[in-house]
């Protein structure tokens, strides 16, 4: 696979790359940039941790092929979780832009260095990406791949690619984050970065003042984008989904808003890389996945309705755990369940979010789905509320539009859930909220 | 509010979701298996009567104690009252 700067320096040096701040930066200045911090680094194993995804974009340019590997620390994490992980990962030395992490051997960087020294060549070779899974439902683990298996679904045909503006609403450092960023440098097309901490609405004016026409997003940021007026012009031609569920809704809703986009969504672990997408606007993917199945994978679904998948190229490993990525036959347990629904498989739920009612299991997201539909609903969330008689039983809190009358819509809640769920999936308690939280993946945060 | 008060509010709005009638007064005597609420629905009403209430004695009880009547019912949240948050 061509690596990240080859990829770059094919490129006409003057052409914009990058949109930061509100200053475009050129595929030649960033090169240099990159080039000349190649030079401060060691040949042998680093972690970069960056607060800033744009200083830590040029780290990675830069270590590309002169480190043996790059362990990429998530902003989320601290001093404690950074030294549990550092020596799994057999990190000499942390580069990073944080005051509040230090290390064995440390190199601070500052923010918004560019340099226009002119690049010393560097040799392109193999670097091992080491990233962390989100650990949402657990203890993260670290994975270790190479750009191949990282980049696998990357489409690399620069002559589509080239009109394209990806905006970069993900953490960097994670693996959707990488994603696009893989996308837009592979693909021959421009990035924004944008205020992701600053809220929705500025969020959606870095996007729009970007020209921003390919996005990434999960449905739960989705959502939240579409009540965002600064959002209403985006000339989106290209609109992904992933990192959660996409139901049918939102994409029926994301062709109404933006009838120009190609929409697709995709689904993804950290753990087997990525997996497929799906292109025809449905819910769910196909049945015939399972015989025919998308580049690069295959799929079955076991008796338990548990999801697996197999990757053509295996390039991946867990780092510093017993736990075997792969059964010994390749295949990999995704841990989501699903349904077989007429000639459609659909998603339910990762099996171990799921609430036990009395010995009945519940999918958060399917009740999420009913509530969401009802009128005057902005935001839900759903998760296990313990009880003392059957264990648990499941709890909405929810973002009302403050339009509404509260007794009205509960009273619509309960009544749509009623007449679509069985008993035990009816909420037991709607908690009214002012924000249904999210985490820095753009993931509906339900604890 | 006194308990009782808050336990009939809270079973008349579980009742009426459930789609079951709500009695005319609940009576000392009524027999909570037989008010209209199965199991699913008396555990629906503890967690909300813990919210109502601030506390739940069905776990506080070192003695699991399950009442049959709605005068048993009340007795015990009068009991655990002083753990109201």
């Amino acid at each position: 696979m061509i690596s990240l700067r080859q990829s770059l320096t094919a490129r006409p040096a003057t052409a914009p790359l990058w949109r930061y701040g509100d200053v475009w930066r050129t595929v030649g200045e960033v090169l240099a940039a990159a080039a000349d911090f190649a030079g401060t680094l060691p040949s042998g194993r680093i972690a970069l941790a960056f607060a800033d995804d744009e200083a830590l974009a040029r780290a990675m340019l830069a270590a590309e092929g002169r480190c043996e590997s790059v362990l990429l620390v998530p902003s989320s994490w601290n001093q404690a979780l950074l030294e549990r992980y550092l020596p799994i990962a057999g990190t000499e030395l942390l580069v990073t832009d944080r005051a509040d992490l230090t290390g064995p051997r440390v190199l601070r960087v500052g923010i918004g260095q560019v340099s226009a020294t002119p690049a010393k060549p560097i040799e392109p070779g193999e670097t091992r990406w080491i990233i962390p899974t989100s650990g949402t439902t657990g203890e993260p683990k670290l994975v270790e791949h190479s750009l191949a298996t990282l980049a696998r679904t990357v489409r690399t045909d620069q002559a589509k690619g080239r009109d394209l503006t990806w905006g970069l609403v993900y953490e960097l450092a994670r693996f959707a984050g990488l994603q696009v960023f893989f996308q837009a440098v592979l693909g021959g097309s421009r990035l924004a970065f944008v205020r992701r901490e600053a809220g929705i609405e500025a969020l959606a004016a870095d996007l729009a003042a970007a020209g921003c026409n390919a996005l990434s997003a999960t449905p739960t940021l989705w959502r939240r984008l579409l009540m965002a007026p600064a959002a209403d012009g985006l000339p989106l031609r290209l609109v992904t989904l992933g990192g959660e569920i996409a139901d049918q809704a939102i994409l029926t809703l994301l062709a109404t808003r933006f009838p120009a986009a190609r929409i697709l969504h995709i689904y993804a672990s950290t753990e087997a890389g990525v997996g497929f997408s799906v292109t025809d606007g449905r819910a769910g993917f196909p049945l015939s996945f399972l015989q025919e199945p998308p580049r690069g994978i295959e799929l079955k679904v076991d008796l338990t309705g548990m999801l697996w998948v197999r990757p053509a190229l295996v390039g991946q490993r867990f780092l510093g755990g017993a736990q075997a990525l792969q059964s010994l036959d390749g295949w990999i347990n995704t841990g989501d369940q699903v349904r077989l629904e007429q000639d459609r498989w659909i998603f339910l739920g990762r099996a171990n979010g799921a609430i036990n009612v009395g010995g009945n299991k519940v999918f958060p997201e399917e009740v999420e789905d009913c509530i969401r539909s009802v009128s005057g609903v902005r935001h839900v969330g759903v998760r296990a509320r313990s009880n003392p008689l059957v264990g648990s039983l499941v709890e909405a809190f929810v973002q009302p539009d403050p339009a509404f009358d509260r007794t009205i819509l509960k009273t619509a809640i309960v009544k749509s859930c009623r007449a679509t769920l069985a008993p035990y999936k009816v909420p037991a308690v709607v908690t009214w909220v002012d924000d249904v939280p999210m985490n820095a993946a753009g993931k509906l945060v339900r604890a | 509010m006194n308990t009782r008060t808050i336990i009939e509010q809270q079973f008349a709005e579980t009742l009426q979701e459930a789609g079951a009638a709500v009695p005319a007064r609940f009576a000392d005597d009524l027999v909570l298996l037989q008010s209209g609420l199965d199991s699913l629905g008396f555990a629906v009403l503890i967690t909300r009567l813990e919210t109502a209430c601030g506390y739940d004695p069905f776990t506080l009880m070192t003695e699991p104690f399950y009442p049959r009547t709605f005068g048993e019912l009340v007795e015990v949240y009068d009991r655990f009252k002083a753990h109201a948050a």
